[in-house]
């Protein structure tokens, strides 16, 4: 029994990135292959409010992970709110220990897109659409970055109407 | 050959969807050291592996919302690396 009181960790190699997790999440099947659900505005918002509490202080996850900021709050509220006007489903919402606020959505195996916002007017996102992926960064300032309306049109499988 | 499954403590609300009572992928990201504390679980009884995480909360000072048990296959199918520290 001693031995199932050692702490095992998972190590992110240098060269990993979302390829990894998304692969893990599969194989876990904690449910990722469902459909993002469509939240009430207010109800996201409020959950927003609520992460934001939690994580704005420094070492908010016992691990050394950066605050949120305020400004990265307001940014997260906007991107949902530009979301939510755009018709686009709302996405899981997590802190990262990096201090940004991440969003995903999954709609199936190897199907899978990421943002994060840290109040620093750009959007970092990746994307696992089977065999293609992709990544970058792009300047968030008013308005939707056309580069995740074409993601999230790849990933639900939508014309660009946006 | 018996499976290995190892438990991965949850100790944050926003790792949790409250939906459907699942976790988030979110409580399987590393912190910002890059690693992530798993738990070997297997021929523990239930009381125990909850003991450990209620250890595990109180060292973090945190509270334990709950725990999200994987297959160590899980792990090494995704090319990362795992072991003990």
């Amino acid at each position: 029994m001693s031995t199932a009181f050692a702490g095992y960790c998972y190590t992110m190699p240098h060269s990993a990135g979302l390829n990894e997790y998304a692969r893990l999440y599969e194989n876990i099947k904690i449910r990722l292959q469902e459909p993002a659900i469509w939240h009430p505005l207010k109800e996201i918002e409020d959950e927003l409010n609520i992460l934001y509490k939690e994580t704005s202080q420094d070492n908010w996850d016992g691990y050394d992970a950066c605050a949120i900021s305020y400004e990265a709050l307001t940014e997260a509220i906007k991107f949902i709110r530009l979301l939510h006007s755009a018709s686009f489903p709302i996405p899981e919402i997590a802190p990262e220990p990096s201090g940004e606020i991440g969003f995903e959505w999954h709609t199936g195996k190897r199907m899978v897109f990421a943002t994060s916002v840290g109040g620093k007017h750009i959007i970092n996102y990746a994307g696992i659409f089977g065999d293609f992926k992709t990544h970058g960064t792009i300047n968030f300032g008013e308005t939707l970055p056309h580069v995740i309306i074409v993601n999230l049109c790849r990933l639900f499988n939508k014309r660009q109407a946006h | 050959m018996k499976k290995e499954i190892l438990t991965r403590y949850v100790t944050q609300s926003n790792q949790i969807k409250s939906s459907n009572n699942t976790v988030k992928s979110s409580a399987f990201m590393p912190a910002r050291n890059g690693k992530t504390s798993m738990f070997r679980i297997n021929d523990l009884q239930s009381d125990e592996i909850w003991k450990i995480g209620n250890d595990v909360a109180e060292k973090l000072q945190k509270h334990l919302y709950g725990r999200a048990d994987i297959l160590e296959t899980a792990i090494l199918n995704s090319n990362l690396q795992y072991g003990s520290r």
